[in-house]
């Protein structure tokens, strides 16, 4: 008896304490485990194969000029959608002394893991960043974003990115200004989107069309619906060892390497 | 006493309460002889050139945010393939200047559309 009264004065004390009503029922809540979305996009990255400098310059560029990312020299202002950065850097929890000569010090392309539990869409306070159901894409609504960076301070990859000034004349100081993509404003945050608007007209991210361009590059990036057994992400994903970054931290990385 | 009273004759007192009466009404008679003489609140604007646009007329000039605003949820919240876009848009009507601008500023109402999407 004793039991259920306690129980319902907690279920009670929970209706009105959103905090505790979240420790009652920790972890198997809204952002639980066992949650998967029906569509779940993701991309396999083949460190050996993004050694190659040009393999890296390759996506980079076409990324940046594809969504008008504006290069800017200073790194405290920098912008950056993907990018290179040292193993150790990126792996953290997997570099060691005697990590082998091959990667050690080596760089690896890097970009937004569109996590499975972002905890940049958790700390965002206007509900600009969110988790899109339909395809797992962890999302920016720019049109909500208030630039108070909070998404920046909670992701652990470094993925975010704040314009600190109107990108709009470094673009067009190069000239690479294109019309048809939107720019930022200054006060914006952003980052990758495995190219939303890409996919819509059924074309893959231009990072991966890019490399395939590159010799050497061709599956150094693929791209694909992990969810779906038969695509080709999942099948490598099978058949290769595959680590993925800082997987401790629980967050569900959705952008795989193969070692 | 007697000799500080103001004494008005009967036409004296017409004449200050007709002007007290045209001094009270003219605040609304201004309105709206200036509202009469006045040119069109409405810019005008020229038409468009190009295939019919995605909605009528009239839904378009009371309503064109609303529109622009739901597709914009849509693309971007669930995924859905526009409907219209900004780019389609400039197609017919060229220039921002002639178009977005002229009614906007009329009216005064401050957008940030441009802001990030390129019009010309």
């Amino acid at each position: 008896m004793k039991g259920i009264g306690f129980a319902t004065a907690a279920a009670g004390l929970g209706f009105s304490f959103p905090l505790l009503r979240a420790l009652a029922s920790s972890g198997a809540a809204s952002h639980g485990e066992g949650e998967t979305l029906s569509t779940q996009l993701g991309m396999v990255v083949d460190i050996k194969k993004c050694l190659d400098e040009n393999v890296r310059r390759a996506c980079a560029s076409a990324c940046h000029l594809e969504h008008n990312v504006p290069e800017i020299p200073d790194t405290a202002e920098e912008i950056k959608w993907i990018w290179s950065e040292d193993y150790k850097t990126v792996f953290p929890d997997q570099a060691h002394a005697r990590t082998a000569d091959m990667y050690k010090d080596k760089p690896v392309l890097v970009l937004c893991n569109q996590c499975a539990k972002p905890a940049c869409a958790k700390v965002c306070i206007t509900g600009a960043t969110f988790k899109r159901e339909s395809d797992g894409i962890v999302m920016i609504d720019m049109h909500r974003c208030v630039g108070c960076r909070f998404c920046i301070a909670a992701c652990p990859y470094g993925a975010r990115s704040f314009n600190f000034r109107d990108p709009r004349p470094a673009l067009a100081r190069k000239g690479t200004l294109r019309e048809d993509y939107p720019t930022r404003v200054k006060g914006a945050v952003e980052k990758c989107t495995f190219c939303v608007e890409r996919l819509r007209e059924g074309r893959e991210p231009a990072c991966v069309e890019a490399v395939k361009q590159v010799p050497g590059g061709e599956g150094a990036l693929t791209f694909g619906d992990l969810s779906d057994p038969d695509s080709e992400v999942s099948r490598l994903l099978r058949e290769k060892h595959t680590i993925c970054r800082r997987v401790g931290l629980g967050f569900g990385p959705n952008v795989f390497y193969i070692v | 006493m007697e000799g500080n009273k103001i004494i008005l004759d009967d036409k004296t007192k017409i004449i200050v309460v007709v002007i007290a009466v045209l001094i009270i009404l003219f605040p609304v008679g201004y309105s709206v002889v200036a509202f009469a003489i006045a040119p069109s609140a409405q810019p005008f604007l020229e038409e468009a050139d190009g295939e019919p646009c995605v909605r009528d007329l009239k839904y378009m000039r009371h309503n064109h945010w609303v529109l622009l605003k739901k597709v914009r949820d849509e693309v971007i919240h669930e995924a859905k393939q526009a409907e219209v876009k900004l780019k389609d848009c400039r197609k017919c009507h060229k220039s921002r200047e002639r178009f977005c601008d002229k009614c906007h500023n009329a009216v005064n109402i401050n957008f940030n559309c441009f802001d990030c999407h390129y019009y010309p």
